[in-house]
């Protein structure tokens, strides 16, 4: 953070929409504005001015007059201090993000992604000042990209690495969230999927901050292997794409290939994987090595165990089953070590000290809710008082 | 399990651990194909097995078929204008026929011959032909009238023959499955063949194909540990290696169980 902080928590409460708008940021009103999926021109009818006026307060060249500023708030659904410049504050472009669905997503949808892991930035930020994270242990991460030339360039190679790296050896990797927390990547649960205009986000990642963040919506598909999949692709951007522009579909396959010899290692599978269509046998090793049964047809058709016919036909019984519902989703919430929980952990830590949801609030100038929501992954639909 | 049910090597290299399901279906199949067929007769009024014979013919692939669609992957096959449906799993069709009076013994079926079922006899041996078959003449009884129509096997490539030595009387007395050829007069030369155990398939009620309590579980390792620490009064966060990517190796690492 640089300069003195003017509103400490003790000031927060008492100032002026004049003295918001003299401190006024504008990054923070686009900020705000891409979290709540507004365009210019929404915001602009909310409080009152022509849509050109709000592309000009945001890129500075003129700051809003203070009665704009409780009308911004309104809109926005953020406190009005949230305007005010001098907190800590990562940018990131939506380029610099990788977003599995990526096909279904439009930019407005992916611009309140960004700001949603620039929130997310924030938050860690502070909950940092009070406890230690474990280092990020990602061979050659240079907080922003990875050193080239540390992993191969070959997805199953990157992915073969990471696992003699992180002393996984040959085994089903038992419990994938916690292996990638516990290796200093943040990862959390977004509760985009509440929300129907960006629920088509899968999840996304970015090596582009202090720390590597994977935001994961397992609403979107609640099942335990599909979500491990998706943990494992994102982790497989991480590895192999920082640096590179996000939006390539080529990328999004390495990333699957990536997560599919991260999860199933070719080595082993060849030698486990039946020859001929089993399902008993696919449903044991489903549970076994925590992927899908669809995934391992995938994979052994990849490896050359089964023909291509076989797999389609594989594929459309798959399908059946599901219709029947002899093949049933198991829930992520059934899995605690596949839900996040470093930084619920981390507040809960510093709790201890003094510290809770409302000063971290306050010192990020949030409303509490916006905290919950990030920590538990959840909308707050705590029920609300009214008075009448 | 009583060892008649233990499925042999056949039925294992054929439908894994499907066999004993299979086993149990075929035996269900036939004696379901008989009650509709005993209908049909009991519906018709008639003293001869007429009715019966009519309708087991095409009754029995149908409950095959029913039976059967639980397996993974399995292929219908229903040609153009074919009277009944074909069941294929793992590249093997399954081609089901009644057998009775002077060729009931598995040993002297004699089966009525059609270039479509010379064919189907000779999967194996066709199977790097591309040509495809016609079905027109795969049942003797039906009428062979409008225009030729043409059908393929589907991913066959080898016959399974099962052999229904079955009754209006007696119901279902032995079921035969295996590997067969067919000679040009009709005779059929089993290359491996087993009887199925009708009574103690019957009996058996439950089948369990799948269940493995004590099967490995990829969540059954102990999760790995995140450590978290208080940070002391005064110590700043931005001292360390995520400002200061050289002072990364001072940071306090993850204890990992996996990792040890």
């Amino acid at each position: 953070m640089s300069g003195p902080d003017p509103f400490s928590s003790t000031q927060s409460g008492g100032l002026t929409d004049r003295e918001v708008a003299q401190a006024f940021d504008p990054d923070r009103l686009r900020q705000a504005r891409q979290l709540a999926l507004k365009t210019k021109h929404d915001v602009a009818i909310d409080v009152g001015v022509s849509p050109a006026a709000i592309g000009q307060y945001e890129s500075g060249v003129t700051v809003p007059r203070a009665d704009l500023i409780s009308r911004f708030a309104e809109s926005l659904d953020v406190p009005r201090e949230f305007f005010v410049t001098g907190r800590p504050q990562a940018k990131l472009e939506s380029g610099e993000a990788f977003f599995r669905s990526l096909r279904s997503t439009t930019a407005k949808q992916r611009a309140k992604a960004t700001a949603f892991t620039e929130q997310l930035w924030e938050l860690v930020h502070a909950i940092e000042k009070h406890v230690r994270f474990p280092r990020v242990d990602l061979p050659g991460f240079l907080g922003g990209e990875i050193q080239p030339g540390t992993f191969p360039a070959n997805p199953e190679a990157a992915a073969r690495a990471l696992r003699q790296e992180w002393g996984l050896g040959d085994r089903p990797i038992g419990h994938l969230v916690r292996t990638i927390e516990s290796h200093g990547i943040v990862t959390i649960f977004a509760p985009l999927a509440k929300d129907d205009e960006v629920r088509r986000i899968d999840a996304f990642s970015t090596l582009a901050l202090s720390r590597p963040v994977i935001v994961l919506s397992p609403d979107r598909a609640d099942d335990v292997f599909r979500h491990r999949f998706t943990a494992a692709h994102e982790l497989g951007h991480l590895v192999l794409h920082g640096g590179q522009p996000a939006g390539d579909i080529a990328l999004e396959r390495e990333a699957d290939r990536f997560a599919a010899e991260f999860l199933t290692p070719k080595a082993v599978m060849a030698n486990v994987l039946p020859r001929r269509l089993d399902f008993g046998r696919l449903g044991r090793l489903s549970a076994e090595w925590g992927v899908s049964i669809k995934s391992l047809v995938y994979r052994s058709r990849e490896i050359g165990l089964l023909s291509d016919a076989t797999a389609r036909r594989a594929y459309i019984r798959i399908e059946l089953l599901i219709k029947e519902g002899e093949l049933v989703n198991r829930p992520v919430i059934q899995f605690p070590t596949e839900v996040p929980e470093m930084l619920r952990r981390a507040v809960e830590l510093a709790e201890s000290q003094g510290l809770s949801v409302t000063s971290l609030a306050r010192d990020l100038r949030w409303k509490p809710a916006q905290v919950r929501k990030l920590l538990s992954g959840e909308v707050d639909e705590r029920p609300t008082l009214r008075l009448v | 399990m009583p060892d008649s049910l233990t499925p042999s090597e056949w039925f294992a290299d054929h439908f894994g651990d499907y066999s004993l399901a299979v086993m149990k279906a075929l035996v269900a199949a036939g004696q379901d194909a008989h009650t509709r067929s005993l209908e049909a007769k009991a519906g018709s009024k008639l003293r001869t097995n007429d009715a019966y014979g009519a309708s087991f013919w095409l009754v029995l692939p149908e409950e095959i078929v029913s039976h059967l669609v639980f397996l993974p992957g399995v292929e219908i096959l229903k040609p153009r204008r074919g009277r009944y449906e074909l069941v294929v799993f793992d590249n093997a069709m399954l081609f089901p026929s009644r057998i009775g009076g002077d060729s009931a013994a598995p040993d002297s079926i004699k089966l009525r011959t059609s270039k479509v079922r010379h064919e189907m006899f000779s999967l194996e041996s066709r199977a790097t032909l591309d040509e495809p078959l016609d079905f027109e003449s795969l049942d003797y009884e039906e009428e062979a009238v409008g225009p030729r129509y043409v059908a393929d096997f589907g991913s066959a490539t080898s016959l399974i023959f099962a052999a229904y030595d079955c009754s209006a009387r007696g119901g279902p007395q032995h079921v035969y499955v295996g590997d067969a050829t067919l000679q040009e007069d009709g005779t059929v030369i089993w290359l491996y063949r087993e009887e199925l155990p009708l009574r103690a398939l019957e009996d058996a009620t439950t089948l369990t194909l799948v269940t493995d309590d004590l099967a490995p579980r990829f969540d059954d390792s102990a999760p790995p540990t995140t450590t978290l620490e208080i940070r002391n009064p005064g110590e700043n966060a931005e001292d360390e290696e995520l400002a200061d990517p050289a002072a990364k190796d001072e940071g306090t690492g993850t204890e990992n169980d996996e990792r040890t």
